[in-house]
């Protein structure tokens, strides 16, 4: 087939033409399934928040569980609450709510608290732990697994979280009464232990 | 060897086209078969219990509201809603207050809806509420967002 002049500009035209259109429904397949500005981490975060009926917070600290998921945790101190929840990066670069805990209130009554979940993403568990921290004498905190692994959690703006991701069949959950949050000052000396039977302290 | 590739790109390119557009429109069309609104409607408004609303929006936590109407049998509550927004979370409110003209309020139930990539259309129920009431206000507050419409449930021509 002989391609003259005209027809040439007919094919390349033809190119572009279909790139665009893919593109647009591509922008369009995206929104609707990651929703507005998924490259935004706050964007996805406010959304997140706006579909719990609950207003927009920033982010306090990110900590990663493994497996190209991380946890996000927000301190509203204006409502006095504390949300977090679990997000991936489809592709590489977008984000992705994968769902956790909102509306936590915050109580400065209490000085320490261990609170706790599991969320499950494909072959893994992914535990977590997160707390307020209201007693200003403390600076580290140290988390003992159901497995005996430690790790330190990330404490900023008085809450701590920590996550962890364990496979599946490597994990024991008859070990969870083992598990353990143990507090210390700047000079090292141990402040609080709790427990699962002992979640939090309070002031009197 | 050109052309071969100009082939495999024309073809890769047809492919997409159809495989999003196609992907596209399945997720814009709106498909149920759980509830058929429109049905229920009309057999509510042949039995004169449905009473039709102002038809504007409001937003609510970056989600356009409104309310379509109500139907009010003396004993129940019904109240039907579209919502809007383009992505993937919920485009009705969670849950909804109706409070009556002589100061009652009521939460809703529950509900359903039918949903594509941008448009809710549902309904809240509310049972056991008094009968004789004349007007509603459906509505909802948190933190500081909020919505709100008035309807009233008498006189007026229901159809």
């Amino acid at each position: 087939m002989k391609i003259t002049t005209l027809s040439k500009k007919h094919i390349v035209t033809g190119h572009i033409l279909r790139w665009c259109v893919i593109f647009l429904v591509l922008l369009y397949l995206l929104r609707a399934h990651y929703g507005a500005n998924p490259w935004s981490l706050e964007s996805v975060s406010h959304q997140a928040l706006s579909s719990m009926e609950i207003p927009k917070a920033s982010i306090t600290s990110i900590v990663d569980s493994g497996q190209g998921i991380r946890m996000v945790l927000l301190v509203d101190r204006n409502h006095a609450m504390i949300h977090h929840f679990f997000i991936s990066r489809p592709f590489g670069i977008l984000w992705q709510s994968r769902g956790g805990g909102y509306g936590m209130p915050i109580d400065p009554k209490v000085l320490i608290d261990f609170r706790g979940g599991m969320s499950t993403f494909g072959h893994y568990r992914h535990y977590y732990y997160i707390g307020q921290v209201n007693d200003p004498r403390i600076t580290t905190i140290k988390v003992t697994w159901q497995d005996g692994y430690e790790q330190n959690a990330t404490l900023t703006e008085g809450v701590y979280h920590v996550a962890r991701s364990v496979r599946i069949s490597d994990d024991d959950q008859s070990q969870t009464t083992k598990t353990r949050l143990l507090v210390y000052d700047k000079e090292g000396v141990q402040l609080y232990n709790l427990t699962p039977e002992q979640r939090e302290v309070r002031t009197l | 060897m050109r052309k071969k590739a100009i082939t495999l790109l024309r073809f890769s390119e047809w492919t997409l086209l159809i495989l999003f557009i196609g992907f596209a429109v399945l997720i814009s069309l709106p498909f149920s078969d759980m509830f058929n609104i429109d049905k229920d409607i009309r057999q509510a408004k042949s039995e004169g219990v449905y009473f039709d609303a102002d038809m504007h929006f409001q937003t609510y936590f970056d989600k356009s509201v409104r309310l379509d109407g109500v139907v009010y049998n003396q004993k129940e509550i019904i109240v039907y809603m579209t919502g809007k927004q383009l992505g993937p979370y919920g485009k009705l409110p969670n849950k909804i207050l109706v409070t009556t003209d002589s100061g009652a309020t009521f939460e809703s139930l529950g509900g359903g809806n039918t949903t594509n990539a941008f448009r809710s259309r549902g309904y809240f129920h509310f049972k056991e509420v008094p009968p004789g009431i004349k007007s509603i206000t459906v509505h909802n507050e948190a933190y500081s967002e909020s919505f709100s419409f008035n309807i009233a449930l008498q006189g007026g021509d229901p159809s």
